[in-house]
């Protein structure tokens, strides 16, 4: 019985699971690191995921459309306005689902470029791991890259140092020099390219489609990943994968005699657990 | 300030009696250029959001005056537009007033769509189940009250953890919304489900409330009732309450500055709670008026995002009961001009929720630009 629930393949559901949420997360470590409370994630995830579809689709080219949805979606960051961006967002992805498109309720098409998929040649031949990494896309991998260059930004560079100095006490930072406002918008921008890669890793991910409000509290459960590890990054990281692993988990109760509205529950009273477990609290 | 530091009793240099009278003085004082300041700086923000709008309707090759016609038309064109308007903005009165409760008292309270669910099955299941001991005039008002405290008591779970474990609001809130909605689904699909009519299996529902239990109507044909009323009502009763009681005064006082409410004798813990509770009872209120209302029953996923919209008319009010009602109407409004627009001139009515994200966005962010250019100073420690 168990070991039809605990095995690789739900290791590597935990994985495509993790991989929007993990880079969703960091973006909100480094925004809170810098002191501001950035709710608009949310948001930001859903024209994101809506973006990487319909623009690489449109220009034939993954590269373009992703380059085009990591701007499009630090202008919007920028604005920082919380719920404001939120239903902007709901709004916009909807409407011109319709109006634009044609196609309300969700966009695909068969000449949306592929994430390519990426086999690495050293771990193919051990049996367990290989087939959690079977199928894993190019995403999943960078996300780690990814992961760890904000780990050294954030805890080892300079740069990282200063940005933490704006968040924990802004006078002390602007008594040495450092500016909190100019450290709030990059954590802003760099927040926004993170959750445009959290919204390409949705909709471009496992699934080459944007459906209606697909995020559903993506970005709110990643904000409380980072939020629960107060911005540490490490932290964030093995947060969020403890996150999915709930998540792809309770895909798997399904066979169980529990409710499928309990199942669905899972993720957020497993976020809120989270949040009241931890110790250090966070005030806007 | 202090001239002597070295003094063992620290010498007050304000009479903190006369500090609380001025600020007292001061917030309650009529500020007429204040509030025409307000005003505008709404109307700028409806203003902004239309325009952007009409960029919108532009790229799509639509004729936006064409569109904002169709649109004001069927949102005050006619009677039946009237009613539809003040319909769909009944419930968002409700939620915008828990929003102003919440937030004046500086607590970013987002559950009202948890305790809207709760609060509409309470009032059902009071006028669905109770039907045989109270006549009329005693059973609409105890089937709201029921809603009122069924609301509340789902928003103690996050005031208690707000107020006694520190734990944030927002996220939380957010969570027991999704938690909140699924779980009353779950109650109504497992144990108050109308398997008579064998409805859609698939969407909880409950049996109709009884006749004695229904809200009256003031226009049937359009799902009228009278529960804009009750939310004129509640709204000139949170205008009484934070121009002359104590409780306004404080709450004002702790949204203003926790720490100086704290050294003014205002228990924090307690107002986190209050505020709390009651903006989710008065969420559970609104959800009560639709479920003993129109609808006359529960259904699951009645609410379209009710409790969200009542954020945005807070904001655009700018905190107040009167602006908060003003706004809710203008929301129902877009909303149900949107629905003729689509009709009329062919242009998807989720335009409507652009402008109303636009608005939004933009009374939010002006709020929030002067709070990072204040960098150091908007960080309130605890």
């Amino acid at each position: 019985m168990l070991s039809s629930i605990l095995n690789a393949d739900l290791l590597a559901a935990m994985l495509r699971v993790a991989t929007p949420l993990l880079f969703v997360a960091l973006g909100a470590a480094i925004t809170l690191k810098a002191g501001i409370f950035n709710i608009a994630i949310e948001g930001l995830m859903l024209i994101a995921a809506f973006l990487a579809v319909v623009l690489s689709t449109y220009f034939h080219s993954l590269l373009i459309g992703m380059l085009l949805t990591i701007l499009i979606t630090v202008i919007v960051a920028l604005i920082y306005a919380g719920l404001g961006i939120n239903l902007f967002a709901a709004g916009i992805t909807s409407w011109l689902l319709q109006s634009v498109l044609d196609s309300p309720g969700g966009f695909s098409s068969p000449t949306t470029p592929e994430v390519p998929v990426v086999t690495l040649p050293i771990f193919s031949n051990i049996p367990f791991i290989s087939s959690i990494l079977q199928g894993q896309n190019i995403i999943t991998y960078s996300s780690w890259i990814i992961a760890v260059v904000v780990f050294l930004f954030v805890h080892r560079s300079k740069y990282g140092l200063r940005l933490r100095a704006t968040g924990e006490h802004p006078v002390a930072a602007t008594t040495v020099g450092i500016s909190p406002v100019r450290w709030q918008y990059i954590s802003l921008i760099l927040c926004g390219v993170l959750c445009a890669l959290g919204g390409i890793a949705l909709s471009m991910g496992s699934i080459h489609l944007f459906t209606k409000g697909m995020t559903a509290g993506r970005g709110f459960i990643s904000f409380a990943a980072a939020s629960f590890a107060v911005g540490n990054i490490p932290a964030t990281v093995v947060i969020t994968y403890l996150f999915a692993l709930f998540s792809s988990l309770s895909i798997r109760l399904g066979g169980f005699e529990i409710p499928t509205r309990f199942i669905q529950m899972i993720p957020y009273l497993v976020t809120l657990a989270a949040l009241v477990i931890s110790r250090r609290r966070i005030r806007l | 300030m202090l001239k002597t530091p070295l003094s063992s009793k620290p010498a007050s240099p304000v009479n903190f009696q006369a500090l609380l009278v001025a600020f007292r003085d001061y917030v309650r004082r009529p500020n007429i250029r204040g509030s025409l300041l307000s005003l505008l700086q709404s109307l700028a923000a409806i203003l902004i959001a239309l325009v952007v709008g009409a960029g919108l309707l532009l790229l799509i090759g639509a004729n936006p005056i064409e569109a904002y016609v169709a649109l004001f038309k069927g949102a005050f064109g006619s009677w039946p537009a009237i009613a539809r308007t003040l319909r769909t903005a009944s419930p968002v009165i409700f939620t915008g007033m828990a929003v102003v409760v919440a937030f004046r008292a500086g607590f970013i309270y987002l559950g009202m769509e948890g305790s809207l669910y709760f609060g509409a099955l309470g009032g059902a299941l009071f006028g669905i189940y109770l039907t045989p001991f109270f006549p009329s005039f005693l059973h609409i008002p105890l089937s709201l009250l029921a809603g009122f405290l069924v609301g509340g008591l789902w928003a103690l779970i996050p005031a208690i953890l707000r107020a006694h474990l520190k734990v944030d609001e927002v996220v939380s809130t957010l969570m027991l919304n999704y938690i909140g909605i699924l779980l009353v689904d779950h109650l109504v699909y497992t144990y108050f489900q109308d398997v008579r009519d064998g409805s859609s299996a698939e969407r909880a529902f409950t049996l109709a409330v009884s006749e004695t239990a229904r809200l009256p109507y003031i226009s049937e044909k359009y799902g009228l009732t009278i529960s804009i009323i009750l939310g004129l009502v509640l709204a000139l009763f949170f205008v009484w309450v934070y121009a002359r009681s104590v409780w306004g005064f404080e709450a004002d006082m702790t949204g203003f500055n926790r720490k100086f409410a704290h050294y003014g004798g205002v228990n924090i813990v307690k107002m986190a709670v209050m505020s709390m509770v009651l903006a989710g009872a008065i969420s559970g209120l609104g959800g009560a008026t639709e479920s003993i209302g129109s609808y006359g029953r529960y259904i699951g996923g009645f609410s379209s995002d009710f409790g969200f919209s009542g954020v945005t008319v807070a904001l655009m009010g700018r905190l107040h009961p009167i602006g908060t009602v003003f706004a809710a109407i203008f929301f129902g409004g877009l909303s149900s001009g949107g629905a003729s627009m689509e009709l009329m001139v062919n242009v998807p009515r989720d335009l409507v929720v652009v402008i109303q994200g636009l608005i939004l966005l933009v009374v939010t962010a002006s709020s929030l630009f002067t709070m990072l250019k204040l960098g150091a100073k908007a960080r309130p420690e605890e």
